[in-house]
């Protein structure tokens, strides 16, 4: 019986997912659904959460417009100096690359550790 | 740097990225895992305990759309407010949430003055924390209001709009929402009752405080 699910999926090259600041990530997202995407949005992100109100932000944003139905994209963002994936008492600073594919509810995201070491600074 | 808090609603901002995450010890409970971290709070459904949906709206329609959630602190008032403001959007009107923070306190912030101003048919104010006005600005937002389709306020207490809904708790709201939390929390594992009592019947900070504790 053929698949005929949507999907939607985000590999980076670097599998351990850890950067520091100025490096690039680079990877590859692969799609296939059943029509044709308005747009494929890509984006880089942090995110709080913990005991207080959580905070984000965005430190890049792609988007890809005229696609197939199926295909595949090479992606690039430069990483920012900051914030750090930290986690504390209170708080986690998360990241993560996420592709967001609309119309439609279609997400794949990748986690990503930002820091001077490439992994989480826990305190 | 843009603030993006539109991520995390469309991708469910509670939830963790990946359950495979790298560079990340796997020792004490991380704030992001915590099951009882604040985005975990602000989901959490109104606990139907004495005070009904259904009922509420209904009293909004026949008060005009106009209404007061009124009780103390921690007992659902912003929660009841939030599944109102979804409740209206199946009347036809667009909510919008008016938020105090706590710097605002004891005078009308800017983005409310606005919001109120530019409120109008079709539209449904909710003002979470309506009475921490200060008494002349009380009154402007509900003169100012006129043309909006619908106001409802949280309050401490009784106020000018009619009260549609008086919130409490009580230990058993608080187990059914540690219950809803945590698999790891059954009912009977934490002591509710006291930890209720302990802060007087606040749920929020109850559940705050097991926060802490894991």
């Amino acid at each position: 019986m053929p698949d005929t699910a949507d999907n939607l999926t985000l590999a980076l090259d670097r599998t351990d997912g850890g950067y520091r600041p100025g490096e690039a990530i680079t990877g590859l997202m692969r799609w296939s659904l059943r029509q044709p995407p308005e747009r494929i949005d890509v984006r880089l992100f942090w995110w709080t959460s913990g005991k207080g109100s959580s905070d984000s932000g965005l430190a890049g944003e792609l988007t890809f417009e005229g696609l197939a139905a199926q295909g595949e994209q090479a992606i690039v963002f430069d990483t920012p100096a900051g914030p750090y994936s930290f986690s504390g008492k209170l708080v986690t600073i998360q990241w993560a690359v996420e592709a967001v594919a609309r119309p439609g509810k279609e997400v794949a995201r990748a986690a990503v550790v930002l820091s001077a070491t490439g992994s989480e600074v826990t305190v | 740097m843009q603030q993006v808090g539109s991520l995390l609603s469309s991708t469910g901002g509670a939830q963790r990225v990946g359950q495979d995450e790298v560079g990340v010890p796997a020792s004490a409970t991380r704030p992001c895992d915590n099951p009882f971290r604040a985005q975990r709070l602000d989901a959490l459904r109104y606990v139907e305990d004495g005070v009904v949906l259904d009922e509420v709206i209904a009293k909004l329609r026949r008060k005009g759309y106009r209404g007061a959630l009124v009780g103390p602190h921690g007992t659902g008032k912003t929660t009841l407010l939030r599944e109102v403001g979804d409740r209206l959007i199946g009347d036809g009107l667009s909510p919008m949430p008016l938020f105090m923070n706590s710097e605002d306190r004891g005078r009308l912030p800017r983005h409310w003055r606005s919001a109120v101003r530019m409120a109008g048919h079709g539209d449904a104010l909710l003002l979470d924390g309506y009475d921490l006005l200060p008494r002349w600005a009380r009154v402007w937002v509900l003169h100012a209001s006129r043309g909006a389709s619908a106001v409802v306020v949280t309050s401490h207490r009784r106020s000018v709009l009619k009260t549609v809904a008086k919130t409490a708790s009580s230990p058993a709201m608080l187990r059914r929402l540690v219950a809803e939390l945590t698999d790891e929390y059954a009912a009977g594992s934490v002591d509710c009752e006291a930890l209720w009592q302990q802060h007087h019947g606040n749920l929020r900070d109850a559940l705050r405080e097991l926060y802490d504790r894991q």
